[in-house]
């Protein structure tokens, strides 16, 4: 079983094509979109553990993808990835939900650290969203 | 003491250079990041080789023609913003049109395409060579091919062409717009552009076209001091 499954959106191809390969050889499971339109019909066919997300896109860019990936998922744990980390667009990127935002180049074994955390954390809200769901039942029926 | 005016056209130039150089600069942070992420892989394959994992030729290959596409871009970009940099050198210089219009337009590729608008170029066969302000023109350029990119929308399409007038004693550079028209007139960069022009002893037009292409015609004479 892998590591974890990430969905990897960037609009660079060589760049794609080597972190994929190199993350892959660490056991995670990688899926690639090159534009935001593609990455929100992936993440709605797919289950990610987390989602890294290049910031600067022709088309939809980063920030917005992020904002459509959380309305149809507000559990998917997305990393933001760019080159130009601005305070002004890391805080928007963290209010507008994502879990952490990571300036490039960026060092793969705190992508990789990042990613653990993220399938942690995804697991977890799953839990308790279950745990809730469960409680809800319970209450409704009085055994 | 500087007039305001004065204070605004060196604040609207820093500006410019700002613009440029950032959208340079993050394009060359994703060349650098690419070729960090290649030297990341190269590790990788030498790790695996010293655990009994040979190295494929052909994954060798596929890097070397990695590094050097991503080599070459950078080398690019560093070119076209070194040309533009050296741009404000001397006030007045003369150099070649269609050059200096192909360097901005050059610089000005991101922008487009992050818009997924193409952005197109025509130059003339011969060179134009122009005696006045290079960095002035390039801003010029830079702000009506703006204007226009405002509106556009995915899959339009902006054309830049330089032309020299029949009677060889000036130039122009026409940017036509996408093929809707402009629904936002700016007019402070209509108000900029014509001044831009004037400071260059050129005019500036704006039509829209039958095709209802907004076209921005820029005139420049060839030598403003002559």
């Amino acid at each position: 079983m892998a590591e974890a499954k990430v969905l990897l959106v960037d609009d660079e191809e060589d760049f794609t094509e080597v972190l994929s390969e190199r993350m892959e050889t660490r056991g995670f499971e990688v899926h690639v979109s090159s534009n935001g339109y593609d990455a929100l019909k992936m993440a709605q066919e797919n289950f990610y553990d987390a989602v890294i997300l290049d910031v600067m896109m022709p088309g939809m860019d980063g920030i917005e993808t992020l904002k459509h990936l959380l309305a149809g998922n507000p559990d998917l744990q997305v990393i933001l990835l760019t080159g130009v980390a601005t305070l002004q667009k890391g805080l928007e990127a963290l209010k507008s939900g994502a879990m952490e935002f990571l300036e490039k180049p960026a060092d793969i074994n705190k992508l990789m650290d990042l990613i653990i955390k993220a399938r942690t954390t995804r697991e977890r809200l799953t839990d308790e969203r279950i745990d809730a769901t469960m409680n809800k039942i319970l209450k409704k029926r009085a055994w | 003491m500087l007039e305001d005016s004065e204070l605004q056209a060196g604040r609207r130039e820093l500006s410019f250079f700002g613009t440029i150089t950032a959208s340079v600069t993050h394009e060359l942070n994703n060349v650098l990041s690419i070729v960090e992420q290649v030297a990341g892989l190269l590790e990788d394959m030498l790790a695996a080789q010293e655990s009994g994992y040979p190295v494929k030729p052909e994954k060798l290959a596929r890097i070397h023609e990695r590094i050097t596409r991503q080599t070459k871009r950078g080398v690019g970009i560093i070119k076209s913003l070194n040309s533009f940099a050296h741009g404000t050198d001397e006030p007045v210089s003369e150099f070649d049109l269609n050059h200096i219009v192909g360097n901005i337009i050059t610089l000005s590729t991101r922008f487009a395409e992050l818009k997924k608008v193409r952005l197109e170029s025509e130059y003339t066969a011969e060179e134009v060579k122009i005696t006045g302000d290079p960095f002035l023109l390039q801003q010029a350029v830079f702000s009506g091919f703006q204007f226009l990119l405002e509106d556009a929308k995915k899959d339009d399409t902006i054309v830049v062409t330089v032309s020299q007038h029949e009677n060889g004693s000036a130039a122009q550079v026409q940017i036509k717009g996408p093929a809707h028209e402009k629904s936002n007139r700016d007019e402070p960069r209509i108000e900029f552009l014509n001044y831009l022009t004037a400071e260059l002893g050129g005019t500036f037009t704006m039509n829209g076209s039958e095709d209802h292409r907004e076209t921005l015609t820029l005139y420049f004479p060839l030598n403003k001091f002559a």
